[in-house]
Formats: structure tokens, sequence, C-alpha cells
């Protein structure tokens, strides 16, 4: 069993204190108190709906569990229990019927087309409860929250209630690292990108007064798939709903369909429209500003997350940078997301990356980190993507020319597709062939590079054969040389050509220190040491490629304990 | 608000704005405004750059006879932003083609231009391509043509405006009033003589001071940059209809493909009025996959590319009853507005065409 509240610490930092909902609990047992007083039966209705989609093996064992534990519970409130199919192929729809038989109370709809926000809207809209809410056949809420939920609404705490499975009072069992990771990554871009967002979005526990969903419904128009249950929590809060989270036990189901890490990616789209969402009510709020008297109030301003600031200046690159060159060979796509999301959420923004990366000399390869994170830059907006151009292929031998005309076609297409992300572009020669690096100077390329740094953009300069080719170059000058653990001889000819002007960053260095560590995982002192070591021969910083999430930890982690030892020292 | 007075205020700036304003600053002083960030960065930079000869215009005449005439001239003047080193490798489909091998080579010969029947080592003769002929081509750089023209403008005095707007225009007396927005600053050009060379947005401009609608059909066009290393100093073209075409970019090592079925689309005729270039690009959801596999399949033997770069612009030409390849460029002038002049585009080398046009006028 994993521990909720280490697993935060663990990804945040120990440090970091996340968005606090100490005051849920607090609120949670004022209600349990009310509720003994509040023991009136019969005239308040909860609807609860249940999606199914093709449950033919689950179906008829899990409603007898549902109905056999409400049987047994008294509630201040008639509880209706409806089935929506939203468009099973399987035997679902004749079990439905069988069990209405046996359950007299049970309350069934059919929608021939799949997705559940579609099925959950159709059954709110049509029922007559006070209060509506949905559940996942999983029942991988513990159903003892019910009773919570219904005090919550008796006492008029709350209009709208939603499980969450972050909060510090919550179990979590049988829940897998990469899941509980997933589910984490995927609510942190939630809070990241909408201030208004739950801090367990996707929780398939949640209720809502009929009121509160007549006004959303009224505004809104709810996504018909699983983000339904993110839009639903934002929303409310837009309207100014008192919105509860409730701490939830939740128990997995090993067999569950729900795959959030892989459905992240697919919820990129569904991000974005929410986003447009946002923006349409409100423009919409703003045309109706003094209208707003319909029971609905201002939702509490909130600032944005101040760790959310772009760089926008040389001086301001941060000393670590993340290096994508194993994205597309080694990391995969979700892997890559997941890195680049705890990157971001530590306060990550620069993210470096080349053309043809991943490194490997699988030429289909090519470019796919660049595709990614031309998609991620649409989710992370902060992010600020620094693209090397190169004049090798990663086979070596096989070129591209690098000249003025070339960099124009490049920057065009990198600032296109880059958007706000586009932080500069790198040019980076081949030093391990033979191309003929100062034939291909003499066309233009200099006073290319010049309206390059006189723009005040950054520029960065790898694998150079003569360093002295560039000595007329104004300013933000960005190197990129292998660091081999000792003193590097590229590195005394840039300080000297170029002094100020130019910020040295080195790479390798993970291959480096572990190979002569031969610690791969843990946050070990010889990390902290040396990446003091590096800021003391005088580099800006490095760029440090990782593979895994817990490999990016472990980074992040060292280099907040390196500012901490180098404030110290200096 | 800043006045500026001027014989002649030019509206875009691209090559055949820039040529324009060299032509017409022998006869005063020419101001340029561009709506872009630079000059020769939209339609003058993101097209095929080919110094055409004429040979890919077998069913339209006049422009390859006009490209021919034109040949020697701009090799000569741009000689230095032109990529000379490479073999254009024209295939002509088995089936589809509004061209033979046959005639294809009676039109070589008609034009003059030498050639050698020679198939690349990236095709063969097959069941798809019946015919190879292999020319001498070159491609015009835009960077480099970018950097030239900027010295010739200084060396003339002639100013250039990047990231300015035209807002409004009128004729008064016989003077041009055209409301120019620069950043936050907005300026007025009074001036004698108007040229609109702002291609997909020309019907946008003549709007501005009631001059009539040119009929123009504007597609968008996706171009494909591709690195492809074994395919160095070659170009081919398959002729002559729904195909493809891969040539050199410039000088920058890169390759552009295009294909005649998926890279265009057109667009409403409605819009031609449309002042967005980009609402236009928008429109566009052609896919790179089908470009790209239509190259494998027409060019098999291809060694390995990468995709390295794409853009999406508005292409304009002239509309035409017939099934024609016509791509002329054409000095519309009208009555009622003495000193405009409307330039409808065509290939590059057909800015001297407008130099002697101009000329002429002014003899007049």
């Amino acid at each position: 069993m994993l521990n909720l509240t280490s697993v935060l610490k663990l990804i945040l930092g120990s440090k970091k204190k996340f968005t606090s909902s100490t005051g849920c609990a607090k609120e949670v047992k004022l209600a349990e108190k009310s509720f003994n007083g509040f023991a009136k039966e019969g005239e308040i209705t909860l609807e609860i709906t249940i999606p199914v989609y093709n449950e033919e093996r689950t179906l008829a064992v899990q409603v007898e569990k549902l109905f056999n534990f409400l049987s047994k519970e008294k509630y201040p409130m008639v509880i209706n229990i409806l089935v929506a199919d939203n468009g099973s192929t399987d035997k679902t729809p004749d079990i439905i019927e069988k069990l209405k038989i046996q359950y007299p109370n049970l309350k069934s709809l059919r929608l021939d087309t799949p997705g559940v926000g579609r099925a959950l809207i159709h059954s709110w809209r049509n029922s007559n409860a006070d209060y509506l809410g949905y559940m996942d056949l999983d029942f991988s809420t513990s159903l003892n929250h019910l009773s919570e939920v219904i005090a919550l609404f008796i006492d008029k705490q709350a209009n709208m209630i939603a499980g969450s499975r972050w909060l510090g009072l919550s179990k979590v069992e049988n829940r897998s690292f990469k899941r509980t990771i997933s589910s984490f990554v995927f609510n942190l871009i939630m809070q990241l990108k909408f201030d208004d967002s739950l801090i367990d979005s996707m929780c398939g526990f949640k209720f809502v007064s009929k009121n509160l969903f007549k006004k959303i419904d009224q505004h809104f128009e709810l996504n018909s798939g699983w983000f339904f249950s993110a839009e639903l929590g934002i929303f409310s809060k837009m309207l100014g709903a008192r919105v509860i989270e409730l701490p939830v036990n939740w128990h997995d189901d090993k067999e569950s369909k729900v795959k959030v890490a892989s459905l992240t990616l697919k919820y990129l789209n569904d991000m974005q429209n929410l986003e447009k969402k946002i923006l349409t009510y409100n423009k919409y709020k703003k045309k109706h500003i003094n209208s707003n008297n319909e029971g609905i109030e201002e939702a509490s301003d909130k600032k944005r997350n101040p760790r959310l600031k772009k760089i926008d200046s040389f001086e301001e690159l941060p000393f670590l940078i993340l290096g994508t060159a194993n994205w597309g060979s080694k990391v995969d796509k979700e892997t890559a997301y997941q890195i680049l999301s705890l990157y971001y959420s530590r306060g990550g923004r620069v993210v470096d990356t080349s053309i043809n990366y991943p490194i490997d000399k699988n030429s289909k390869n090519f470019g796919t980190a660049l595709r990614w994170l031309v998609e991620f830059s649409t989710i992370f907006t902060e992010i600020q993507v620094y693209v090397k151009i190169c004049s090798a292929t990663n086979n070596g031998d096989e070129r591209s020319i690098l000249n003025a005309s070339y960099i124009e076609v490049m920057q065009n297409f990198l600032k296109k597709s880059l958007k706000d992300s586009y932080l500069g572009i790198g040019v980076h020669w081949d030093n391990r062939g033979e191309i003929d690096e100062e034939d291909v100077l003499q066309r233009n390329l200099i006073s290319r590079l010049e309206l390059i740094c006189n723009k005040n953009e950054i520029l960065g300069l790898s694998g150079v054969k003569n360093l002295n080719n560039y000595s007329s170059l104004p300013n933000n000058l960005l190197f990129q040389i292998k660091y081999n653990g000792k003193e590097n001889e590229d590195f005394a000819k840039i300080k000297a050509i170029y002094g100020d002007r130019a910020r040295v960053y080195v790479y390798g260095v993970a291959k480096s220190i572990f190979t002569r560590n031969k610690t791969t995982t843990s946050i070990s002192n010889e990390i902290v040491i040396t990446m003091k070591e590096i800021h003391k021969q005088g580099y800006s910083g490095i760029i440090f490629g990782t593979s895994t999430v817990n490999q990016t930890k472990n980074w992040m982690d060292a280099e907040e304990e390196f500012i901490i030892v180098s404030k110290g020292n200096m | 608000m800043r006045i500026f007075e001027t014989d002649t205020l030019i509206i875009g700036g691209g090559i055949f704005g820039l040529h324009s304003a060299l032509t017409l600053a022998e006869m005063g002083g020419v101001i340029v405004v561009e709506k872009c960030n630079d000059i020769i960065s939209q339609a003058s930079m993101y097209n095929q750059t080919r110094v055409h000869t004429g040979a890919h215009y077998p069913r339209a005449t006049n422009t390859a006879l006009t490209a021919r005439k034109n040949l020697e001239r701009f090799l000569s003047d741009f000689d230095d932003c032109i990529n000379t080193e490479f073999q254009h490798y024209y295939g002509i489909a088995r089936e589809n083609s509004l061209t033979s091998a046959s005639s294809f080579e009676r039109f070589l010969g008609w034009l003059n231009l030498p050639f050698t029947n020679e198939f690349p080592s990236e095709i063969k003769r097959d069941a798809r391509i019946v015919e190879c002929f292999k020319l001498n081509e070159f491609s015009f750089d835009p960077y480099l043509m970018r950097v030239k023209y900027m010295k010739m403008l200084e060396e003339k005095n002639i100013t250039v405006y990047n990231n300015a707007y035209v807002v409004s225009g009128s004729l008064e007396k016989d003077r041009y009033h055209t409301n120019v927005k620069i950043a936050d600053e907005n300026i007025l050009v009074i001036s004698k003589r108007l040229v609109n060379t702002t291609y997909s947005e020309l019907n946008y401009i003549n709007e501005l001071y009631s001059a009539p609608k040119i009929p123009l059909r504007l597609e968008s066009a996706r171009l494909l940059f591709l690195s492809i290393p074994s395919f160095k100093g070659k170009a081919i073209t398959i002729m002559d209809g729904p195909f493809l075409s891969l040539t050199p970019y410039g000088v920058t090592g890169l390759h552009v493909l295009t294909s005649v079925i998926y890279t265009h689309k057109k667009i409403h005729s409605n819009m031609a009025n449309k002042s967005s270039s980009d609402e236009i690009a928008e429109f566009n959801k052609v896919n790179d996959k089908l470009m790209l596999n239509q190259m494998e399949s027409f060019i098999p033997y291809l060694g390995p590319y990468y995709l390295q770069a794409s853009e999406t612009v508005v292409k304009a030409t002239v509309e035409t009853q017939d099934d024609k390849d016509e791509r002329p460029t054409v000095v519309h002038s009208f009555a009622e507005l003495p000193g405009y002049y409307a330039i409808m585009s065509g290939k590059v080398s057909s800015i001297y065409d407008v130099e002697e046009y101009f000329k002429n006028e002014q003899e007049r």
C-alpha cells in the first residue's frame, strides 16, 4: 500500500506545499455532527447514475453489492439508482432488464452512442431528484462515503461534492506506482492550467445539486466523455458553488478499464476545448456583469501560480535545463510526458532539444522529440524550448548545410510550430565528421546569426571546431560542451574569447558522474557536490537528459540542494 | 501623425514589389510598406524557388517563352543568389499525363534547351514512367535574394517599412493618400503613384482604393522541406498532371516537395477579398503523409529522407476558363485611377517584364 502523503512529498519535494485542503477535512467532521441530529427520512431525493459500457461480466454482481449495501443503511434521503448504458454492444442491456425485475427501484436508460458525459447529461437532465450523483461501477470509492455526502447536502454545506484520492485522509489501496504518478501528474497539469480545477479531477465519485447542474448545463457545454468529470468540478467552482472535496478511501480495481496514463495524452484536446469554453463563459460574464444575480456567486479571485513565470532573458536561464536526447528511443511518449510534467511542476521551464533527436541511428525516429515538444507545448504553454539545428544526421555521415538560408527556413518553422514556447535556436556543428565548417561560414551565416543576437534572442553554439569563428557575435551566446569531469580546454577558450557574452552549459554529466560513483538512482551527496563543482568550475549549468521520472526527480532534488549549499558558501 | 510625400508608394515587399521599387526609383522617391517582419518572406520565399527555363510549362507556351526569354538575364543579375549545381530530371508519366515523351522532346527543342535522355538512380523506366529528360536547372535562394535586395534598396535610398499595414487609402485630386499602421504609429503617405504587389491580397488592397477586382483563384499551398543526403544536386518532376516535384530549395541543402493534387487546396472564391492570409492558410487540411507517400511511390529508389520543416502559404493564380497552365505576370491599370498599378505576379524572372512596363509608361 502506498502512503499518498509520501507520494506527494516524493514528487513535490518536502519543502513545497501543495494546494492546501485541510479545510475540507474539518468541514467533514462538522457535518458528521450535524448528521446525527438530522435523521429525517423521505422528502429529499438523491439519484445516483452509474454509467456502464459493455459490463456484462460484472454488472449483476456489482448491482447486487450496491443494493445489499444500501439496504443495510438508513439515510436521511431517498436514494434512487439509475444504470445508464451508453451504447453497450454486449449483453449488458439484457442484464439490466433482468435486474430491473429483481430490483423494482432500479431505473435505467440507454443511449446508442458511447460517452460517459453524454450518458450523465442525459440522465441528470431528465431527473426530478434534488441531488444528482455518479459513481463508477467498480465502486473503487468506498460506499461508506455516501453517508458523508448525504450529510453534507442535508446540512447545506455544499452544492457539489467530489471524491478525492489526494487528500491527507484518503487511503488508496492496490494502486500501482505508475498509475499513481500518472493520475497525480494529470491532476497537477489540470491545476496548473485551470485555476478552478479540483485536486482530484477524475475521481468517479461526484455529486451535485439539481439547481447547480441546471446552471452548469445552461452556461456550459459539458464534455461527452470521461473529461466530463473534470469539467463538472471546474464549472461548479466558476459558478461560485460551494465545492467540497471529500477525502475518500479508494481501492483500485486491477481490471479497471480506466487507464489514466494513456488517457492523459488523449485529454490534451479536451483541455484545449475546456480553455475555449472558459474563455467564452468569461466573455459572457463580462457582457452580462450586471445580470449576475441568478444565485450564482462570484468565484473568489485567485492568482495564477507564480512559478509559471517565463524566462525572458539570457540571464534568467536556469542551472538545470531538461534534455531530450533519448525522447523517441529509450524514452517513450508517456514517460517523456511525465518527465516534462515533473520538471514543469517543480518550476522547470527550459527544455533543450534538437531537430534530430532522439539520438539513435534509426532514421524513422528522426525529429520525434521535437514533434512531442510541439504537442506538449500546447498544454505546458510556459515551457521554453531551445532547438539545435544540426549539420549532420545521427548517422554522422550525412549532412545538412548550416548556412544562413537554411537557418532562416528552420527558424521560421520552429517559431511557427512552437509559438510562445520558442526560446531560441542553436547551431550544432558535427565535430565528429569531416564537414567543412569554414567553407559554409562564407554563406552569410555569421551575419544571419548576428541578427538573432541583436534581436535579443538566445543563440546556441555547439560542436564548434574553431571557436574563433564566432568572435564577432555580440551577446546572448549559449555554448554547449561535453563534460569530461576535468578541466576543459574548450571552456577556457570560450571564456577567453567571449567572456560574459557567453554562458557555457555542459552535457553528458550524468554519464560522467554516475559511471564514476556507480549510483544510478538515489539522491547521493556525490551529485550534490558534483553540481557544486560544476558551478565552481564556472559553468552556467547542466543539460540533463533523464530517462525516467525517478531520475528526473533526483536531479531536481539535487539542484535544490545545490542552490542551498551554494547560497551558504557564496 | 507623420506625413510622408513621395512619388511612388509600393505596397508589398516581395520580389516584384522591390524590383518595381528599384525601377521606379529612377523616376523619383519611393517608399515600400511590407506587412511582415521581413521583405521576401511570404510568397517570394515560400515557393519552389525555380528559376524557370520554361520546361515546366509544355501546355502554357506564353509562360514558357517568357521564362526562356528572361532566363539568361536573371541568371547573370542574381548569380550570387542561385544554386546552379543541380540536374533536373523530368519524368513523363505513363498514365494521366497531359504531355507525351515525344511532344515534350519537341517542346524542349522549341525552347532551345539542351537535354539528355537519362534516368536518375532514384527512378526507373517502369509501369509509371515512360521517359526521362535531364536538364540543367537553377534554384534561387530567397534569403540571399533578401540580402541582395536590401543592399540595392539601401544604395538607392529607398525606405522599407516592415510590419506596416495599410489601413485605408483614397485618391484625392491626383494624389494617393494611404494610411499605414506601423507598430503603434499611424503614418500618412501621399504619393503620385501607387503600386499594389500584394499577390494574394491584391483584391483586398484594390478594394480600399475602389479599384476593380481582379479575377483570382486563391489556394493554400503546402510545402514540405526534406533533407535527403543522397539526393544532392538532383531534382525530379513528374510531368504533366496530378504528380509531384522534388527540387532543391535555394542553397539550403533542403529539397522542397510539392504535389499537384495534395499541395493545393482551392479556396472558395468568396474568400478572395479576405485580408488575412493566415486565415486562408488555416484552411489547409492537407495531409503531409499523403504527399510523402506519393513521393515514395513515384520515386521508389529515393534514399533516406528527413522531414525538417513545412510551410503553408497562400497562392494566387489568374482565374482562367480553359485547362491551360499559364502563369502570366500582368500589370493592371485602370482609367479612373491614374498612376495606380496592381501587379499580378507570375514567374520570378518576369520582374523584367514589369521593369519594361514601367519604363514604357515613363516614355508615354
